[in-house]
Order: structure tokens, then sequence, then C-alpha cells
């Protein structure tokens, strides 16, 4: 304990090369964390995006892609469901409820979705929880929309107001449809899910803006306007995914199978949770590459360390020789050097996760809008302090090379000081 | 009254083939004595220190210390041993930089509890007695405490190192040519310091230094260089090679050696004199 409180009171007389270790470590120790943090509350935040769906369909390609488009709203589909296949897949035995979903077009950057009310009775994240209408309530007129938190929050939005949908999902589109605005009727809670970035409207809704835009873009004398759109036939012609409830859990394979073998399409049926873990297959890689070079970032501190102690030894010969009269065993030495090393790591540590939590508060609503993340401001939970264990080990095991250096030292020389 | 330290046909080298470092037949030390042990640099005086504070072990002999047969001791019990009941003095840089003058004098009770209980003894706290030990060396001008040691004068530092020393009343004393750096005044006033301690302590004092002005203030002068057999058997070849242009330390041993015979006291306990003979040390004063 002597020995422990001698090592603080001589790392605060090196105050600034202390200071420089600690912080290198304390940065390198924020990262590591930072870096396992993130990674955990992804895979907890995409595990949170959807419950309740047993299949995912869309049109053939691949599962993870299917699932990123159709639930978490990143990349596009590469092909539509018909209208036909997508009510007989509506029709077939144990198939209790679908949700259609129509994507493609954008509200000043974020997506707009194309769905029936039944999005709002069996859209299901988290732990089975149901979307929840904060305010207003679901659309009904064909020009409603229902906006997600963030939508409504980030572009203060209110009941009642008016917003243009523009073509494609581009934050910046040069094609909207201007002559057919849309009116908010619904704020949805916040869920921490692609939901909150969701612009909601009815498939109906989705025909009508696009009509007359079969080549893509206005045709020059086809417009038609709001009001006589009205009086269309508004049956949408394809759709982008389908979210499918089953009766039981049972079926699943089996009306997997159907689907995949559908004849009159080409079209693929996932299931959400084989889809992820195929997703995570592809991910684990990059993130454990992540994590192997933050991990050697803490070497690299501690190496820092390693250095500043080496050389920090050269000038404290004569130390050394005056602990040895007065009756400090070599041993005790070696414990004033790697009790050094010990409090460096520790505070070097302390610093990086109270660095870490301060980055994290501040970050939180910019992290939050931009990646629908919700970042744990928490004390490190049990495979972090796993993560902390390894970096005081590996500490320790650096402080005992210059330790043992002055344990030589003081073993060898005694009380002569040979400079 | 039995002796502080006694030597017995004691050897040292640095390593197995190396050459003798030192070589002493017999040498009594008693309690409350001042020694002053002389010689020039090479004559083994550092040696000395480091066996009688246990630190090196000799190859062969025996080394008593408080009757503590050293050479018989484990290396920790030899590191217990100095904590509790030896006090150095080094020649330079006694104070460890990182701590204040206080911390610096009380640092020996960190290693030895026997030496708080006996500095708790004679102060109701550690820093009390610090305190105490640094007025009684003139070092209690008010604000000097909180410098730090590294603002000190080289003689401000010596007495702060003879503070420490002196904490917690070990029973001996070794200062190693701890006036070299001191100027002549200081030098007499900073012994005479010392042994006022020393006696209000009750402890032995082993003064080592290479400047012969300081004998007359001891009880006994110890002339290494004849004491020391190691130094005269290597005297024979290292004078042959003495026209080389390299001349090692050791070199300046001999002549240092016969000016050292040529000014023998009565009190040197010869080499080579039996440790029956060397016990009739003259009465202290």
């Amino acid at each position: 304990m002597a020995i422990l409180r001698l090592a603080l009171q001589s790392l605060l007389n090196r105050r600034f090369t202390a200071l420089l270790t600690l912080l290198s470590i304390a940065l390198s120790v924020a990262l590591l964390l930072g870096v396992e943090r993130i990674r955990t509350e992804a895979r907890a935040s995409f595990a949170n995006t959807l419950s309740g769906t047993d299949l995912i369909v869309g049109a053939r390609s691949g599962p993870v892609q299917l699932m990123l488009y159709a639930v978490f709203r990143i990349g596009n589909a590469t092909n539509n469901i018909s209208w036909q296949s997508y009510q007989e897949i509506a029709a077939m035995p144990r198939v209790a409820w679908t949700v259609p979903i129509s994507l493609g077009d954008s509200h000043r950057g974020f997506p707009v979705l194309g769905t029936s009310s039944a999005y709002f009775d069996h859209y299901r994240y988290g732990r089975n929880k149901p979307l929840v209408l904060v305010k207003g309530e679901r659309f009904a007129d064909l020009y409603d929309a229902v906006l997600g938190a963030e939508v409504a929050t980030q572009l203060g939005y209110r009941l009642g107001d008016e917003i243009v949908i523009a073509h494609g999902a581009g934050d910046v589109s040069f094609a909207r449809h201007e002559d057919k605005p849309f009116r908010v009727v619904g704020i949805l809670e916040r869920t921490g899910t692609p939901v909150d970035r969701s612009v909601h409207v009815s498939l109906e809704a989705i025909e009508a803006i696009h009509l007359g835009w079969e080549g893509g873009a206005p045709m020059r004398g086809l417009e038609i306007d709001a009001e006589r759109a009205r009086r269309m036939d508004l049956t949408p012609k394809a759709i982008t995914a389908v979210l499918v409830g089953l009766d039981s859990r049972i079926a699943t394979f089996a009306l997997q199978r159907r689907i995949n073998d559908y004849p009159q399409e080409p079209l693929l049926a996932v299931l959400p949770g084989v889809a992820l873990s195929e997703l995570w297959s592809v991910i684990g890689l990059a993130e454990h590459a992540l994590l192997v070079v933050s991990a050697f970032v803490v070497l690299v501190g501690l190496i820092g360390m390693l250095t500043a102690l080496l050389i920090g030894l050269e000038g404290r010969r004569r130390e050394l020789a005056i602990l040895r009269s007065l009756g400090a065993r070599p041993t005790q030495v070696l414990g004033l050097i790697i009790g050094e090393a010990l409090l460096l790591t520790l505070l070097g540590i302390l610093t990086g996760v109270v660095l870490l939590i301060t980055l994290f508060a501040l970050g939180q609503p910019l992290i939050e809008a931009r990646l629908g993340l919700q970042l744990g401001l928490g004390l490190p939970k049990l495979r972090e302090w796993l993560l902390l264990a390894a970096v005081v080990a590996t500490g320790l095991l650096v402080g005992l090379i210059p330790g043992w250096r002055a344990y030589r030292i003081s073993l060898s020389n005694g009380l002569a000081v040979r400079l | 009254m039995t002796p502080v330290i006694r030597l017995h046909e004691l050897r040292f080298r640095w390593c197995a083939q190396g050459p003798d470092i030192l070589a002493i037949d017999a040498l009594e030390v008693s309690a409350g004595e001042r020694l002053f042990v002389e010689g020039p640099s090479g004559s083994g005086k550092s040696t000395l220190l480091g066996l009688l504070a246990g630190v090196n072990l000799p190859q062969q002999g025996r080394i008593e210390v408080l009757r503590q047969p050293l050479d018989q001791l484990s290396p920790a019990v030899r590191d217990r041993f100095r904590a509790d009941h030896i006090g150095y003095i080094f020649q330079l840089f006694n104070l460890i930089p990182y701590l204040g003058i206080i911390d610096n004098v009380t640092l020996p009770a960190r290693f030895s509890h026997r030496r708080r209980q006996r500095a708790l003894a004679r102060s109701p706290s550690l820093t009390a007695e610090a305190q105490r030990l640094l007025a009684h060396l003139d070092l209690d001008q008010p604000g000097l405490l909180r410098q730090p040691v590294s603002e000190l004068s080289i003689g401000q530092q010596q007495r702060v190192a003879a503070a420490r020393a002196l904490l917690g009343s070990p029973e001996l004393l070794i200062a190693d040519e701890p006036t070299s750096s001191l100027d002549t005044d200081r030098r007499r006033a900073f012994i005479e310091l010392l042994f006022a301690e020393c006696a209000e302590m009750g402890s032995t004092l082993v003064f080592v230094s290479h400047d012969p002005s300081l004998e007359g203030l001891f009880d006994r002068t110890l002339r290494l260089p004849e004491l020391n057999r190691a130094v005269h058997h290597q005297s024979a070849p290292m004078q042959r090679s003495a026209s080389e242009p390299v001349v090692a330390p050791e070199l300046t041993a001999p002549s240092a050696a016969a000016t050292a015979t040529r000014a023998t006291a009565a009190t040197v306990a010869a080499p080579g004199m039996p440790a029956e003979q060397s016990e009739q040390q003259p009465p202290r004063p």
C-alpha cells in the first residue's frame, strides 16, 4: 500500500508525461469500448426493428437484400410483386394477415411507404410492441399521411401541414408530385426503428400520384389533377414487399417453400431471424476487424506507457538506490514501477469510460436522427468489463518489463549509483 | 559491551572470478562509537558500506551487525533489518525528488514498522517528529518546509537526508561522504549536528570520507587502505602497469595507502590484528 502511494506521488511529479500517457490510454480505451458498444447496440437495434412477422416476401433477390430494403429501407428493390400474386399469397391457407409495402418515393430524404391500414394493426417492433399514434389518426382520405416521430420532429411538422412527395428515393429530387400535396393527419410514437423515419400513405395514394407518370416522369398533356384521380381505379398494379403473419409458426417452412416455388412469378420468402443472422455473418467479419484494430490501438497506447516508464527509469537509478538504502526490497521496487503502470492504466480506463459516455451523450441526438441507433449511456456491461479487464491485465504485463529492469538494477547496483 | 559491528576474515569480490575488492581480517565497532573511515576512492569504502548495510554479501568470512550474522540471513530479512536498524546518508542527491521535505524525512516509517513506532514514541505524529528533527538540524525556517526538495541548497538537502536517516532512532548510522559537497565551515557544522543527534538517539556512527581534516572530530579513525589487504595485494601488479596512459581509479589506492601508513594513529586497528587485540578500544569520551 505504501508502495502504491509512492507510485502515485511519483506519477504526480511527472504529471505532464503521465497525463499524455494517460490520455493516449484513455482515447484508445474509449475507441475500443465505443466500437464494442456501437456494435452491440446496432445488433440490438436491428433485432428490435421487426417482431411478430413470420415471413418477408418480395421479388426474387437475396434474403439479406430483401430484408434490408423491406424492413430497414436500406438499398432498393430490384423488382416488384404483382398485385395478383399479393392477392394469392394473402389467400393462402395459414396466412393470418399480410401487410403490403410499396416503396420508392421520398419526402425530403425520408422514405415514403405506401401500405394499408393493416400496417398499423400488425406491425410489431421490440418485444411485440404495436405502433401507437401520439397525435391524430390513421390515414383515411386518399391524400392523408402519417409521419414517423423523427420525420415530424426533424422537419417540424404538425397535424394539418401540407407536404409534397418527391419521386425517387434521393435526398434531392427533381421530379416532385407537386400537383398532389398530402395532409399530415397523424404522428407515430418514437420506436427507435426505421418507422420513425418513414412517411406513411395508402397504397392507393402511391397509385394516384403516379397517374400519368408511367414513363417515370410526368408526360405533357396527360396530367391528371388530384380531384380527377379520386374518381379513377386506384388498385395498385404492383407492390414492393409483403410482411406475412401466420396462424401457427409450424406452417412457416411449408409456406416459405410454396412461395419460393410460386409458378407465376419469381418470388422470395425469408424468415426475418434467418436473414438477420445471415446479415451478421457478413457484417461480423468487418465488426471483428474493427474490434481487432481498436484492440491494437489500445496496445499502442500501452506501449507508449512502456516507453515512458523505460525512459523514466534511466533517470531514476538514484531514486532506486535511495529506496534500497531505506530497506525497500527489490520486489517493492518492482512493485513501485508496476504500481505506476497499474495506476496509469486504471486512470486511463476511467478517463476513457467517462470520455466515451460524454461523447455518446453529446452525439446521441445526431446518431439517433441519422442512424436510428439508440446508444446506451450506462456503465459498462459484462462483455465490456471483460474487455477492460483484458486492458488492465495487458497494462500489468507491460509494466512488468520496466519493473523487471528496475528490479535487476536495484539488485545488481545495490546502494552504488552508476549513472 | 558487545560491538555493534564485527567483521571476521571477510572477503568480497564483485564476481566469482574477479579479484578481491575487500579483504578485512578483523574489525569491531562498539555501540555509540563515532568511527571515521578514511580512504581514497577505490579503497573499498562504498563496498564496505554496502556490506554493513546488508546489500552486498561477502564470499567468505563473517559480518555481524547488532549481533545479527548478516551473511547468514536471507535477502528479505537483510532488507528488513536495514529498514529497522540502519540510517543511511549518501554523498549527494539523497532525496526523492517527488516527495516533499516532510515526506522525505518520514520515508523510513513507510518501510519499517519498528522505526515508525520509535518515531511515534518521541512525538505525537510522524510529521511532528520530522519537524522536531529538522528543527534540531536548523531547518525550521517558516516556509522552507513547503519548498520542493529540488530548490533546497546542497547543505539543506544533506541536513534533510540526515533527519531522514535519524528518524525512528536507528542503532547504526552510515554516512557515505555526506560532506564532500559542502564548504569547510558547513562541513564542520553538519558533522557537529550529526554528532549531537547521534548522541541523543544513542546511535553508532560510521562516517566515510576521503577528507583527513575531519578525523580529529571523531572518536576513532580507520584507514581503509591499511585495513583492506585486498588493496595491498593488488598494489604490486598495479604498480608495474602504472606507466600505462589509462589510469584506473584503483591506481590511486597504493599511493594513498602509503601516505595513510605514514599518518597511522594509535587508534587504528592495523590489518591482520587479532580480534582480541582490536577489542581494546580507547575509552569513549
